[in-house]
């Protein structure tokens, strides 16, 4: 099969690109491991209070169904449970699990999203403990409990905003703690630190963060912590977060019996008593990173920007890279929601548009717009630094333009 | 410290990478050379970010520590598929 552009992940950034794509009148395929189409979509479920107000709810599933519907009735080619194992040439996908071994295509996009970092902590490879993004899976998609009775470790946007999700399920959440602080897990994870992020989560329970400390008080946050961290537990949804106490060790003989927790100061060092919290499940979150493998192995020049949420492949600000025919989108150029993803797929296929010299309905310009709008109202922020990485790249960019 | 598995898939433990920190290693494809952390059916999706992190809390270094390059295949596929191609 020749198409003439391929797609790899059928995530929200796929998904748009190739609606946009066909569209505009050229033939797209989007192929994805996983059985069914939405990537990261699949699990989102929560209130968006930055949306108008009859669209309160994002329910990421109706969205994936949307944009999969949408996707066929243009005559998208979407292949599913098949994996993507190499990239060549201008270009040859290899693929594994359908009845095609390959596709040809004249562009390639990559749009793969990003992965779970993981946490180690003493006894987390027993039965019994998963990862946030699974959690998150079980629940939204699978409408599976993961547990009885759940502790989570690692204090961030995405735990919290699954910690709600699984309080709304009906699954009883013994409370929250912050990761191990020791060297084996990265930096970043103080009390003082934790609490300083906590604004970007402002957005996902405006009543309780807001009502408890004011929008005002949020803003300050920093500074209260300072002077002491008057703040040392914090209810959500009534669930004691733990501003103070991080997690050690997992306990259990063959599955998870207990997590044991340790007071801490407010710059992370272990400051007084050890307790033991009874639980059968434990989850674990210490963020995002994006996933770069195809582009690397497609001839793209990497970037470390922590910014972003780790490497992610050198491009422009309209998700073209130095490689001739090779595009990007979503996730695997930063970490951020999937209406900032939708809106990347969007600026995506504008500009492969653009480079095939057919006209589309947006402009580069237009759709470039569209993603900072989409940014500016993301319900649930993952990075403190994001705008200032996407300024960074562009500079880089930029730099490297010149060169030539 | 209670040692722990760090790499899943080759059963690598925090203490082995710890001592290769100690003899030398500075980058990850230097961890994984000598105690295959990263080498199994993930290829380091999984450990290779934990693995930067301590290296680069140990080393702290103004570079960030070198990583594995990701090669094709990108997955792991039987020899059939290869052979399709
Ligand atoms: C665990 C987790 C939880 C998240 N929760 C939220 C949330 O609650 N709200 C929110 O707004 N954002 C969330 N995100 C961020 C999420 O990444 C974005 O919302 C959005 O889904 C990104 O879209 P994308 O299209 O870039 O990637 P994705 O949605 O991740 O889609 C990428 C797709 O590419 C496929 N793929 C990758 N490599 C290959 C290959 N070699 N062959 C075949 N297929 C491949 C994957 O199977 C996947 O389906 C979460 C991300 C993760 C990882």
């Amino acid at each position: 099969m020749k198409v003439d552009v391929a797609i790899i992940g059928a995530g929200p950034a796929g998904l748009t690109a190739a609606v946009e794509i066909a569209r505009n009148g050229l033939s797209a395929a989007v192929i994805d491991e996983y059985y069914r189409p939405g990537g990261r979509l699949l699990g989102q479920y929560y209130e968006d209070p930055y949306a108008p107000a009859d669209q309160r709810t994002w329910d990421g599933k109706k969205e994936a169904d949307q944009l999969e519907e949408k996707a066929r009735s243009l005559g998208v080619h979407i292949f599913m449970n098949v994996t993507v194992w190499a990239v060549s040439g201008k270009w040859r996908v290899d693929m594994a699990g359908g009845d095609l071994p390959a596709i040809t295509s004249n562009v390639l996009l990559l749009a793969t999203g990003s992965v779970e970092k993981a946490l180690p902590v003493p006894g987390w490879t027993l039965p019994g403990v998963i990862s946030v993004g699974a959690a998150q899976t079980f629940t939204n998609l699978h409408h599976v409990a993961v547990g009885k009775k759940v502790m989570m470790a690692g204090i961030d946007p995405l735990s919290l905003s699954v910690m709600i999700e699984l309080k709304n399920a009906g699954v009883h959440v013994a409370g929250m703690a912050l990761p191990p602080m020791s060297s084996v897990t990265g930096k970043n994870k103080t009390p003082l630190q934790t609490v300083e992020r906590l604004q970007d989560v402002a957005g996902l329970a405006p009543n309780l963060l807001v009502r408890k400390l004011g929008k005002f008080a949020l803003k300050r946050f920093p500074k209260l912590t300072a002077s002491g961290l008057r703040f040392n537990l914090l209810k959500v949804n009534n669930v004691p977060i733990h501003l103070r106490k991080a997690i050690v060790k997992i306990e259990g003989e063959k599955n998870v019996e207990a997590v044991t927790l340790q007071s801490v100061s407010v710059d992370g060092k272990p400051a007084g008593k050890t307790e033991s919290v009874e639980v059968d499940t434990v989850c674990l979150s210490n963020g995002l990173y994006p996933l770069i493998d195809l582009a690397q192995t497609a001839g793209c020049r990497l970037v470390d920007m922590p910014e972003l949420g780790g490497t992610v492949p050198l491009h422009g600000p309209d998700m073209t890279t130095k490689v001739s025919g090779l595009f990007v989108a979503g996730n695997i150029t930063g970490i951020e929601g999937a209406k900032v993803a939708m809106a990347q797929g969007r600026l995506a296929a504008a500009s492969i548009l653009q480079s095939l010299g057919k006209q589309a309905a947006i402009t580069v310009d237009e759709a470039m717009t569209e993603v900072t709008n989409a940014r500016e109202k993301a319900p649930l922020r993952f990075l403190p630094d994001i705008e200032e990485g996407r300024i960074k790249m562009n500079k880089i960019w930029e730099a490297e333009s010149a060169h030539g | 410290m209670d040692d722990m598995i760090i790499c899943r898939c080759e059963g690598v433990y925090l203490s082995d990478i710890l001592k290769a920190i100690e003899e030398g290693a500075s980058s990850v494809p230097g961890i994984k050379k000598r105690v295959r952390a990263g080498m199994g059916y993930c290829q380091g999706r999984v450990c290779q970010p934990v693995i930067r992190d301590m290296l680069e809390s140990k080393t702290g270094g103004e570079k960030m520590p070198p990583q594995q390059r990701a090669q094709t295949p990108v997955r792991p596929v039987l020899l059939d598929d290869m052979i399709r191609r």
